[in-house]
């Protein structure tokens, strides 16, 4: 149970706190503004999807979920490129694109919280896995804080580098999804790196957190994440180069 | 290279899985390799599930007494582990992708 919710937390949180890091290093003296633009929308989608869950669920055959969430992985990476292209939208932009990651995640812990099956369970273990998922989810956060603002003083481009590969890593959650509910079609597979790198190792899982790292990748997978990043790249090109 | 990617029209085959009492049933699900197909997965528990299979790259929240869609494949034949996400120890089970051959045989011993 306990091992079981860390996992949980780190999970859903592990992806959102990298995001969050990389847009804070972005808007660094403006942080306070950040945290308003965030926390304002990714409060009032996060208590819309969790109250509409059950709606939402039964939507489209059972493959509502599906289709939000790949919306909503969508358009955080669409907000970033907006945000990385036009300067005057890069606030609220990057803000919303981190809070449409938020309210994925955050569904889904509340979904875990409240299962019915946790009261059977010590409430105890439930609070020491969390507060241990989040800790350690902040404690990468803020290594990779520091990582990339001295990456970013040193050289821009490995900033906006990193900024591209987690969007793109936000494309290649929604094309997973939108695979597994038929909408798109995976193509045949291009390799399998299982037993090289496991998606289930340490690695593996930051590296899926951060750039959507897949150990077996379809065809539109792959292609739909390589247009993206180079889109996103491209649009960063126009972010200010302040140090 | 993107007409690689273009669907194929055929018939498709659908299998069911049911999760009662934090277990999946059957545990073991044998289906065809090389064809695509519809999982459906039916959660009998008041409690959600995720499905969850790292091999078939899939993951979906199943809410209680919910009915879930997956569509897997084309698989290579062999084994693929999938386990249910809030509750991994007992919610375990495995998909089998068989060759055509084999495939046939187990539809015949399983349709007397």
């Amino acid at each position: 149970m306990l091992i079981n919710t860390v996992l949980m937390f780190l999970r859903e949180l592990l992806p959102l706190c990298l995001l969050l890091a990389t847009l804070l290093v972005w808007h660094r003296s403006l942080w306070r503004h950040f945290a308003l633009y965030f926390v304002l929308p990714s409060a009032l989608m996060l208590c819309l999807i969790s109250l509409q869950m059950v709606w939402i669920s039964e939507l489209l055959d059972g493959l509502g979920l599906e289709f939000l969430y790949s919306f909503l992985y969508l358009s955080c990476f669409a907000l970033l490129c907006v945000a990385a292209r036009k300067t005057s939208y890069a606030l609220w932009g990057s803000a919303l694109a981190a809070a449409c990651l938020f309210s994925i995640s955050g569904s889904n812990l509340l979904l875990y919280i409240w299962l019915p099956t946790q009261t059977e369970n010590t409430p105890a273990d439930l609070v020491l896995g969390s507060a241990l998922g989040v800790g350690i989810g902040a404690s990468i956060a803020v290594l990779w804080y520091y990582l990339l603002t001295e990456l970013k003083l040193w050289r821009h481009q490995s900033f906006a580098l990193l900024l591209s590969f987690t969007g793109a890593r936000q494309v290649m959650m929604a094309s997973a999804l939108l695979i597994q509910s038929d909408w798109l079609v995976a193509g045949p597979q291009l390799w399998q790196t299982e037993q090289l790198l496991s998606e289930q190792s340490e690695l593996g899982f930051f590296l899926q957190a951060l750039m959507g790292y897949e150990a077996t990748p379809g065809l539109s997978q792959l292609l739909l994440y390589m247009v993206c990043l180079v889109l996103l790249f491209w649009c960063c090109s126009f972010m200010e180069k302040k140090r | 290279m993107l007409a690689l990617t273009l669907p194929v029209v055929a018939e498709q085959s659908v299998f069911e899985l049911h999760i009662k009492d934090h277990l999946f049933q059957p545990s073991v699900l044998y289906v065809p390799a090389g064809e695509k197909m519809k999982l459906l997965v039916f959660n009998q528990d008041p409690s959600p599930e995720e499905f969850e299979s790292f091999s078939l790259n899939r993951e979906k929240v199943i809410l209680g007494k919910g009915k879930a869609t997956l569509f897997i494949g084309p698989l290579e034949p062999g084994k693929y582990e999938f386990f249910g996400e809030y509750n991994p120890d007992s919610a375990q089970g495995v998909l089998i992708a068989l060759p055509e051959q084999e495939w046939l045989q187990h539809k015949a011993k399983h349709a007397d």
